[in-house]
This record gives structure tokens, sequence and C-alpha cells, in this order.
């Protein structure tokens, strides 16, 4: 699933080690939201929606044809 | 913290004891030829030494984490990591399954080799058992989701 987060991290002039810590994941976690690989789970969803301050369909791109 | 450091004291001690519980079994006691007992200084020596390395090791590692707090933030973090958890439970499930195949098929070499019929049956028990623990966890997890 495509998602904002790296572009929205990078806005907020935090690097992923300092994310993962705020969020309490790893930094590979983070790394691998913003490549795509991962999905996160709801949870983790609403809390980096949270922390951003957005929807979390702002962030994760949902595209009916990837699934 | 506390709880890490009484988790590795435990297998620690029972380890050591074991450890000298099979010294003085070997050493002091004599008379141990007879058959039935051959075996148990041995088992209390690995297993005894199995115990002690996990809590010297969980103890060490305690004593570090104790000095550097922030190593075990980190490390509670990658433990409790839902990335970390996921691609564990997957790449078990893979284990499992490769499991489950390569025990049936030496299940079936054992029945083709005529191996002993007691050792075919224990080892066809403990593959349904395994088999049939699964599918209690299924049904579990099935109410619970």
């Amino acid at each position: 699933m495509k998602n904002r987060l790296e572009e929205l991290r990078k806005a907020r002039g935090i690097t992923q080690e300092e994310l993962a810590a705020l969020l309490e994941v790893s930094r590979q976690t983070i790394s691998s939201l913003e490549k795509g690989r991962y999905n996160p789970s709801i949870l983790l969803a609403f809390k980096i929606a949270r922390y951003f301050g957005q929807s979390i369909e702002d962030i994760f791109l949902y595209e009916e044809d990837a699934q | 913290m506390k709880k890490r450091r009484n988790q590795g004291w435990v297998p620690f001690l029972l380890g050591l004891a074991l450890l000298l519980g099979a010294w003085l079994l070997l050493k002091l006691i004599p008379g141990l030829d007879a058959e039935h007992w051959r075996v148990v200084p041995f088992l209390a020596l690995g297993v005894g030494c199995g115990l002690f390395g996990s809590g010297a090791g969980e103890l060490l590692a305690a004593q570090a984490m104790k000095k550097h707090p922030e190593l075990q933030k980190q490390q509670e973090i990658n433990q409790k990591d839902e990335r970390n958890v996921a691609l564990g439970n997957a790449a078990k499930a893979r284990g499992y399954d490769l499991m489950t195949f390569a025990f049936g098929a030496m299940l079936l070499f054992s029945a083709l080799m005529e191996a002993d019929l007691l050792l075919t049956l224990v080892m066809v028990a403990v593959y349904l058992f395994i088999q049939f623990y699964t599918l209690w966890w299924r049904f579990k997890l099935e109410k619970e989701m």
C-alpha cells in the first residue's frame, strides 16, 4: 500500500529513528512502511495518523487495483 | 529489569545445583554401576550445563542492560515491534509446514524400514499430538477473533 509517511516525516524534520522512537516501533518498521513493503496494523495506523494530525486515509492510500 | 534478573537466577542456581549433584553422583557415591543409574549423573550434567549457561547469559545480559537503560528500552521495542512479531510468526508458520511434511516422510520411512514398532508408534503419537494441538489453537482463536 502506498503512503505519504516519508513525505510527512520529512516535512516534520525528523529522522526514521526519531519517528520509530515516538511510535515505539523499530526503525526497520518505519523504513518498510515508507517503502510500501509492510502494511501497518490498524493500531499502528491510528498512532501514525494521530502523530501527524491527519486521518488514516490521508496518509495511507488505498488502491483497489493493487489488492 | 528486576523481573529479568529474577528470571536469570532460577535457572542459574538450578543448573549449579544439578552440576554439583552430577559431580557428587560421579565422584562420591560408589557402586553407581547399576544399569538404571548410570545415565542419571550424565543427564544431570547435560541439563545442568544448559540451565547454568542460559541463567548466566540472562544474568550477564541483565547486568549489561542495567548500565545502559536505553539499550533495554530499544530491546523491548524490538521484541514488541509488530513487524518483528509478524515476521517471526510467518517464519514459524513456514517452519511448521515443513516440519509437518518432514515428520510425515520420516514416519513413512520408519514404517517402510520396519523400524522398532514402539518407536514408530511413539513418533506417530507425537505427530498426532502436534496436529491436534494445532487444531485446538485454531478453534480457540476462532472463538477469540
